[in-house]
């Protein structure tokens, strides 16, 4: 199966093909998209229809054989204008806004057709241009352009009827090519592939350029003979880890402890991979962190300049919050002159005139949720960093004035080693460590995410079980990369590289797993279009999207208060969370 | 049986088993419903569309069951439970269960009257003691242990222990219907002890047809073109939803109600859906995809002329 990776305009032209198919599981050939790049409406549902009313696999393999012959595009182009024909006068009483559709696709052609230049008229075929003109003026009941006899007669013939059926639709197309044009269809050898009528041009804004980061000193990333980044994860070690140490300062988990977090952690798709868990320190002298301390400048000067949208926001947030949080949480019972009688007090009533005999819910609220916010902070996030350490500070601030514990940590991988640096503790009052998040390195979610679960469970253990309902919410742009690969399940064959669909499953199954642990993961995307797919295999429904930090007070809110019913929901069945074993025994 | 039991005609020209119609006929006569309860018994807008799962629910009562409607939003769990209530001209009380639903809640509580105290019931307790029809509504959505306050009323023993007050002996006409989605935010597993004294009644997505009928009944002067796109787009967006294109908040049947409703009064068709169903969807990209579905079927400056006649 081809895997599918749609940019957000590519998913939107998808919806309107698989809306007027009917079929979701559609992959189409062929999309349209204007020139500035936006999904065609009309001649996407086109391409619809016309797998609602014909073969789409017949017609795949037929335009398949179309795709050999040197003219075409020309001939993709002249075939779908018959094909509208036929789709529209099928589909024309059962859609009541077809009509309309079809004349407002062919005003849009001759708005466009207007501003187009000479060098862009030179580049379109004429036939192709002359054919659409023709149709679109019919429908829009402008003047026809001035046809040869000969571009009459096509434009007569890709008149389809809507009455063929796929059998009689294919038949029409090969003569039409094999009349107008001696191409033979049924001689021709099929080429697979999905076309667009017109390019999109949709900015990728994936960033994929790995150059070290700061956490490699070399500022190179090292790659062996194959252009593939090496497995550094074996080479050294301990060189490795204390360049870690060096950099991020002493582990806050070590010894016995963490051996048992490896073992937990180091399993599977991220064997050849290491965990490291930092604290809010960052050591300084060296090149590279002086960067990191440039960065922070740049986030505290931003802040700064945001400071008053920042708190109104937070005021905003918070106060929404506290709403979700007063229908999910309990209130503890105080004395009042109604509710449920206290027997043992009754006889207060009588003796001393005193009916503050009842219990009704008070206005202090029992709480036990925490809440970690895990930021992506690998390079990819290099031209958003100011907008992340901003939206950490204010949704930590909004949740700890609600007194809801939260903990601020960030994840990267450098050498193989993922390290999960904590920002912000549980209880600290200052946004320091926040404001001093950079990006650098690569991002091994799926060890990131279950490593914050293990992390959470470890606070729970010592709250002694005051925060055991934990909600994990990742600031993601849901697209894991890492240097060190995949082990082939064998141990015999090569590894797989920590990208693209091999690392989103490995994302997707860490995902499952943490929430099989009993917390509550999900995700809030801030991001292109490009990987929404990723987004949905990784956190299913758990996610939102966001385009703007103006957003994000609706955005934590509508998450979190999702996150709430559904551990309010989870409070019937058997709830354990996972410990960790006590390394002391 | 009142003469004017609409429900009854309806189900009798919807060729409802006889048999059954006349349990109900027999059931109304021998449990009559007071006077001063009279202003209880619902009156639901529109007739509940579907043979087979009226047969199912009306067998179930007449053999004094409780009956759990469940299923996904949009399925009419809460208009049938009104439609029951009204074939079988009982008083009905709705419990719409929450996260902080406790046993007082659903029973009922103490107060001070100025003199002494003394218990206020609670509407399980009133639908109890007066035969009435309690709906349990998103039953799902409260804790198992306020729950189990219910479940000697729910079982064969059929009363309700309430401590401090009295042991009330459910009426023999008193019914019990519960509604629950499964598998939303916010919603929980039924525990079995819960589970095991209903009898599940799992509602479907109303038919195409039963859809149009239920468009033109609840708007007579629809134009039938108009029905069937309504219906359609109805379709469409819950299908988008079923592939987790979309959020479930888009396919939201009352919604599509609600924006005829305005378009009735003369909004034009993109503003009346915009407000009542592509704005109900919080992420703008998700907007969007609403935004292209009701676009391929209904134009936006649909005016009331057109949809009407």
């Amino acid at each position: 199966m081809l895997v599918r990776n749609y940019s957000g305009e590519q998913r939107r032209a998808l919806n309107i093909i698989w809306n007027a198919a009917g079929d979701y599981s559609l992959v189409p050939d062929f999309m349209a998209f204007a020139r500035d790049g936006s999904p065609d409406f009309y001649m996407n549902t086109v391409v619809g229809l016309s797998c609602k009313y014909y073969d789409s696999e017949r017609l795949r393999d037929f335009f398949g054989r179309v795709s050999s012959f040197v003219r075409r595009d020309e001939f993709d182009d002249l075939l779908w204008l018959g094909i509208e024909s036929a789709v529209y006068q099928r589909e024309e009483g059962e859609r009541f806004s077809l009509s309309a559709l079809r004349r407002e696709h062919g005003e849009d052609f001759f708005r466009e057709h207007a501003t187009f230049s000479r060098q862009q008229m030179m580049l379109q075929s004429m036939l192709t241009l002359n054919q659409q003109e023709a149709r679109w003026a019919f429908v829009t009941g402008r003047r026809a352009p001035v046809l040869t006899p000969k571009e009459t007669r096509i434009r007569d013939r890709l008149l389809f009827p809507g009455t063929d059926d796929t059998d009689a639709l294919l038949e029409r197309m090969r003569d039409f090519l094999k009349e107008f044009f001696r191409a033979d269809v049924d001689n021709a050898l099929p080429i697979r592939g999905r076309r667009m009528f017109r390019r999109p041009r949709v900015p990728v804004d994936r960033l994929v350029v790995r150059v070290g980061g700061s956490g490699d000193p070399s500022g190179r990333l090292r790659r062996n003979e194959h252009g593939f980044a090496l497995d550094t994860a074996s080479k050294n070690r301990a060189e490795d880890l204390e360049f870690i140490r060096e950099h991020f300062g002493e582990a806050v988990i070590k010894g016995s402890e963490l051996e048992g977090i490896r073992q937990k952690l180091i399993t599977g798709a991220d064997s050849g991979a290491d965990i490291y868990f930092a604290g809010e320190t960052v050591r300084s002298g060296n090149r590279e962190l002086k960067d990191a301390a440039l960065q922070g400048e740049r986030n505290r000067a931003y802040v700064r300049d945001n400071a008053r949208f920042i708190t109104s926001a937070r005021h905003r947030l918070a106060s929404r919050l506290e709403a979700a949080l007063s229908d999910h949480s309990f209130s503890l019972p105080e004395e009042s002159r109604g509710g449920r009688l206290e027997a043992g007090k009754a006889y207060r009533l009588p003796v001393f005139k005193d009916g503050r005999v009842f219990l009704r819910e008070g206005e202090e609220k029992e709480r036990d949720i925490s809440v970690l916010l895990l930021l992506d902070a690998s390079t990819s996030r290099m031209n958003t960093q100011e907008l992340i350490a901003a939206q950490s500070v204010l949704i930590s601030g909004a949740l700890e004035s609600c007194s809801v514990p939260t903990l601020v940590a960030a994840f990267r991988s450098l050498r193989g080693i993922t390290v999960l640096q904590i920002l912000k503790d549980f209880g600290a009052r200052d946004d320091d460590g926040i404001l001093r998040y950079f990006a650098s390195g690569w991002n091994r979610d799926s060890l990131a995410l279950r490593a914050s679960s293990l992390l959470m469970d470890r606070y729970d253990k010592k709250s002694r079980g005051m925060m055991r309902k934990h909600i994990i919410m990742v600031l993601t742009d849901a697209s894991p990369n890492d240097s060190v690969g995949i082990p082939s399940p064998s141990g015999r064959g090569r590894d797989v590289s920590y990208e693209g669909e091999p690392a989103v499953r490995a994302a997707s199954d860490a995902a499952d797993e943490v929430r099989g642990s009993g917390a509550i993961l999900n995700a809030l995307y801030y991001g292109s279009g490009a990987n929404l797919e990723n987004l949905h295999r990784i956190y299913g429904k758990n996610h939102l999207r966001i385009r703007a930090l103006s957003q994000i007070g609706l955005g934590v809110a509508e998450l979190l208060e999702s996150s709430l019913r559904e551990l309010e929901a989870r409070e019937g069945r058997v709830y354990t969370p996972r410990r960790l074993e006590d390394p002391g025994g | 049986m009142s003469e004017d039991n609409r429900i009854i005609q309806f189900l009798e020209n919807e060729s409802v088993d006889s048999a059954l119609l006349d349990g109900v006929r027999e059931y109304t006569e021998k449990y009559p419903v007071k006077e001063e309860l009279k202003e209880r018994i619902p009156r639901p807008d529109c007739p509940y569309y579907g043979k087979e799962v009226w047969e199912k629910a009306l067998s179930a009562i007449l053999t004094v069951k409780n009956l759990l409607l469940t299923g996904p939003r949009a399925t009419g769990k809460n208009i049938f439970a009104e439609n029951l209530a009204a074939l079988f001209e009982r008083p009905a009380w709705n419990i719409s269960f929450h996260v902080g639903a406790d046993a007082a809640y659903i029973l009922g509580t103490d107060t001070f009257d100025g003199e002494k105290v003394t218990f206020r019931p609670g509407p399980l307790t009133e639908a109890s003691e007066k035969g009435g029809f309690a709906v349990l509504d998103e039953v799902n959505m409260a804790k198992n242990e306020a729950l189990s306050v219910m479940h000697s009323g729910l079982d064969h023993r059929r009363i309700l222990d309430i401590p401090g007050y009295r042991k009330v002996d459910i009426d023999p006409a008193s019914r019990f219907i519960g509604t629950m989605n499964y598998g939303y935010a916010g919603t929980r597993e039924m525990n079995e002890a819960l589970c095991s004294r209903f009898v599940v009644l799992e509602m479907p997505v109303i038919a195409e047809g039963d859809m149009e009928r239920l468009l033109k009944t609840r708007f007579p002067g629809l134009k039938p073109q108009m029905a069937s796109q309504f219906s359609k787009l109805f379709y469409e967006l819950n299908n988008k939803a079923e592939n987790g294109e979309i959020s479930d908040r888009a396919p939201d049947l009352r919604g599509l109600l609600d924006a005829l409703d305005m378009m009735s009064m003369g909004t034009p068709s993109g503003a009346a859906l915009d407000m009542c169903i592509t704005n109900k969807t919080f992420d703008r990209y998700e907007r969007g995809l609403v935004r292209d579905v009701i676009r391929a079927r209904i134009p936006a400056d649909l005016k009331k002329e057109s949809i009407f006649g």
